[in-house]
């Protein structure tokens, strides 16, 4: 009797916990204009009427907003992606989808429009279909959030099949706790490598001619060296104008307007 | 002193003499020698300018002299000759160095060769100044003639041009004339011309002649009536397409003829001139001129010339979508090699047909084009015919050459238009994908922190641990009596659903009780469960002792009984429940 209370309290512990990893951060707030809306609906309206500037500002506002009833940031994103395609900015364009896709890897939509504003680009596809590429798509195949969510789940019903085995013993259960666990590795991977290998801040360089890379951000300063357009590089820092990004031994700092944060804040 | 030894001191000093002299020579400055292999020439005839320099580490030309009237030749690498000398002092070597630059007059004259510049030792030097007396060839001139027409002195940038040359001796000498060269300086050195394949020469009969001495040239030899005598005319045609403007500076040019002769010693056998003849040509210029830009179509495709153009069809009658073969020929005088061939794609006559590709041939003469189109629908009654902007040098202005439209039959299909419909899928633009109209609700992420995620991960194999060990201390779940155990209810009830009698049920009875307790079947049978089973409370397992009794009361007593498979499993329940 004892041993199936522990059971249960062990359930009900795991249960709790995915419960509050998947709860939702409620901060408040969302801009909504009597009957023209929400900003979100506001910049669409402006999107369909081809006035791409001001759906832009309002879509960056949007991302800014928080709450019950804020849209969510992976289709905003993309949806500037658009806009920036519209506006003849392809490497722009290419930068937001790939922002989008760090919040909805899986979305068909934007890989198909960041592989197509990348071929307009004159760039390599971004999932080039090597070894190399679809290893990374895979262990990039949901977000850190969703991998731990998928990972707790797997855990409580490995939770339940190792009680099984430990109370009962047999095959059964430990061919099914055997399979549970090989489950819960392969969600672990995803996670594992977003958290503790991929966890860098990332900006997207969007200049046509790449950025060059100075020694202080003021523009008088040295130029130590130049990165490509299309490159992601890692933001260790940001002052008004100028962002300070790390690429191998290269540590400098780059204009704010060369380049795109591929995580928030966006502008 | 004896004459042996005598012999010996004079040979002694001789060698010491011979020793210091060679020596002397060897410390001395390096010599230079320049001179003409002949100090007369008839005019068009080569002489050597011959350069040599003794006892010199290094030397090198520094700079030939420029003499109008003279073509100086190239100079080449020189002909080193090295020369090792022993002497008492030791071993001296010395190396000579001879260069060979062929010289040809221009015009008749005396002619002073002002000194060649040379670097000797890195040390400035010059030759001596020498005289060359160049004579008209009164007789080769009689004898022979040499004349280069160009077809046009003004050609445009692209447009081909042809150079004739006729040349030719008397025919009187035609049994003592067994060599022709043409000395062309020009030749393979004008500047931005490529040369077009050959023309053919026609029927006419063929020999072979000299070019500049070394190359051989196939021409076309006649007999023509020159200055009230029969001449043999040699003719070489060439064609020229020029690549850039300027001018084309053509000098003067000779035709060498004559009688050479087979001249065989022990070592060698080579050919050596007995009588030779020159004539000569003028200079001449060929202007390179550019396209003009005055009323150039857009979709000019470089054609330059006078050029006619046929064309023809096969099949003519063709059903919808099939493919047919429209063959265009350009010929005439023109840059027929380098022009681009219509784009039948951009050709709003040729809306009604898709055109899959062409395929080409080029050549100097003509230049054939074959596209592979095939109508959409059954509409078209024609091709259309194909244009060609072209620049006519003749007219001086552009024009336009185009084929004769050719009559076709198109059937049409019993689904007609499906061409038409990929032609317009073809039209098909790539674009992004729409943006999101209603997007779902923000999702914001809070996972948990990577350590007390880990922690809970880490936590399951560690609980699974403790939990094992703390049940297996009690009893082994996984030992065959244990599982045996949980099995017995459920073969307990398999059994009773096969039993017929009292004795099945009560066989089924002692089955459960042997799995249930570790013993076995036999020692259940006339035995109570309340007297033997454990820590199984008496009141728990009293309904199952109850039965029991019952069920031997009718195997070995023959009465009736009423105990059924319900009852039984009930009482079984509560036996295991109690402690069982």
């Amino acid at each position: 009797v004892s041993a199936r209370r522990w059971i249960a309290v062990l359930v009900a512990a795991l249960a709790s916990l995915a419960l509050r990893a998947s709860a939702q951060e409620g901060p408040q707030g969302v801009a909504r204009d009597g009957a023209q809306g929400t900003t979100y609906e506001r910049a669409l309206a402006a999107y369909r009427a081809a006035e791409y500037a001001t759906a832009r500002e309002l879509w960056l506002d949007a991302l800014e907003e928080t709450g019950e009833g804020a849209a969510d940031r992976a289709t905003v994103l993309y949806d500037l992606g658009n806009v920036a395609y519209r506006r003849k900015r392809p490497l722009e364009a290419a930068g937001w989808y790939t922002a989008s896709l760090r919040l909805a890897p899986r979305d068909e939509d934007a890989r198909h429009n960041l592989e197509l504003v990348r071929r307009e680009a004159g760039l390599e596809p971004a999932d080039r279909g090597d070894l190399r590429a679809t290893a990374k798509r895979l262990l990039t195949i949901g977000t850190v959030d969703e991998c731990q969510k998928a990972a707790l789940a797997i855990g409580a019903l490995l939770a339940l099949a190792l009680a099984w085995e430990a109370l009962r013993g047999g095959t059964a259960a430990k061919a099914t706790s055997l399979a549970l666990a090989a489950l819960l590795a392969g969600a672990l991977a995803p996670w594992t490598y977003q958290v503790l290998v991929d966890d860098r801040e990332l900006v997207f360089v969007t200049a046509p001619e790449g950025a060059d890379v100075r020694s202080e951000p003021r523009d008088g300063s040295a130029r130590i060296a130049r990165v490509s357009a299309a490159t992601e590089v890692e933001r260790i820092d940001a002052v008004a104008g100028w962002v300070r990004i790390e690429q191998g031994a290269v540590r400098g700092w780059i204009e704010r307007e060369a380049c795109l944060p591929l995580a928030a804040p966006y502008r | 002193m004896t004459p042996r030894t005598v012999s010996r001191a004079l040979l002694a000093v001789l060698a010491l003499a011979a020793g210091t002299l060679a020596a002397r020579a060897q410390r001395g400055q390096a010599e230079i020698n320049a001179y003409l292999s002949s100090g007369v020439v008839k005019l068009g005839a080569e002489v050597a300018l011959v350069v040599s320099v003794e006892n010199a580490r290094t030397a090198e030309i520094a700079k030939l002299p420029s003499v109008p009237g003279l073509a100086f030749g190239a100079v080449g690498a020189p002909a080193e000759h090295r020369f090792v000398q022993m002497t008492p002092q030791g071993t001296h070597s010395s190396v000579s160095r001879t260069w060979t630059v062929r010289l040809r007059p221009e015009d008749v004259g005396e002619y002073a060769i002002p000194p060649v510049e040379l670097l000797v030792d890195g040390e400035p030097r010059k030759t001596r100044e020498l005289e060359l007396n160049v004579v008209a060839d009164l007789r080769g001139e009689d004898l022979g003639f040499l004349e280069i027409r160009p077809s046009s002195s003004r050609v445009i940038v692209g447009q081909p041009f042809s150079i004739e040359i006729l040349f030719g001796f008397d025919d009187a000498i035609r049994d003592r004339t067994n060599y022709a060269n043409l000395a062309l300086s020009w030749w393979g050195r004008l500047p931005g011309l490529l040369e077009n394949g050959r023309p053919d020469a026609g029927a006419g009969k063929l020999v072979e002649v000299l070019i500049n001495d070394s190359e051989r040239a196939q021409v076309e030899v006649a007999e023509r009536e020159r200055r009230g005598r029969p001449f043999v005319e040699l003719r070489l045609l060439l064609s020229f397409t020029p690549t850039r403007t300027g001018t084309l500076e053509i000098p003067t040019s000779f035709f060498e003829f004559g009688q050479t002769r087979d001249r065989r010693d022990f070592f060698s056998q080579r050919r050596e001139k007995v009588e030779s003849f020159f004539a000569r040509s003028e200079a001449l210029s060929i202007e390179v001129v550019p396209l003009p830009e005055a009323g150039r179509p857009l979709d000019f495709g470089g054609a330059i010339g006078n050029l006619e153009v046929r064309a023809s069809a096969e099949p003519r009658d063709v059903d919808a979508g099939e493919s047919i073969k429209l063959a265009l020929e350009w010929t005439g005088e023109g840059n027929l090699e380098f022009f681009t061939a219509p784009d039948l794609e951009r050709l709003d006559s040729f809306k009604e047909f898709r055109v899959y590709g062409k395929n080409e041939e080029r050549s100097f003469d003509r230049r054939s084009v074959v596209y592979d189109l095939a109508p959409i629908s059954s509409r078209p009654t024609e091709i259309p015919p194909v244009p060609l902007h072209v620049y006519d040098p003749r007219a001086g202005r552009y024009t336009v050459v185009q084929s004769d439209p050719i009559p076709i039959r198109v059937r049409a299909l019993e689904r007609d238009g499906g061409l038409a419909r990929e032609t317009e899928e073809r039209r098909f633009e790539k674009d992004v994908r729409d943006v999101v109209d209603r997007p779902g609700p923000r999702r914001d992420a809070s996972p948990l922190a990577p350590a007390p995620f880990l922690g809970i991960v880490a936590s399951l194999p560690i609980a699974w641990l403790a939990l094992r060990g703390a049940v297996r201390r009690r009893s082994d779940p996984d030992a065959p009596a244990e599982r045996a155990r949980r099995k017995a209810r459920r073969r307990l009830a398999r059994e009773l659903a096969k039993a017929r009698d009292a004795r099945a049920r009560l066989d089924a009875l002692h089955g459960f009780l042997a799995m249930r307790t570790g013993e076995s079947r036999e020692a259940w049978i006339g035995r109570r469960v309340s007297g033997g089973a454990g820590s199984a409370s008496p009141e728990a397992v009293k309904p199952l002792d109850e039965a029991i009794a019952e069920l031997e009361g009718a195997v070995w007593g023959g009465r009736a009984e009423a105990v059924t498979r319900e009852r039984l499993l009930r009482a079984a329940d509560e036996a295991v429940r109690g402690g069982l």
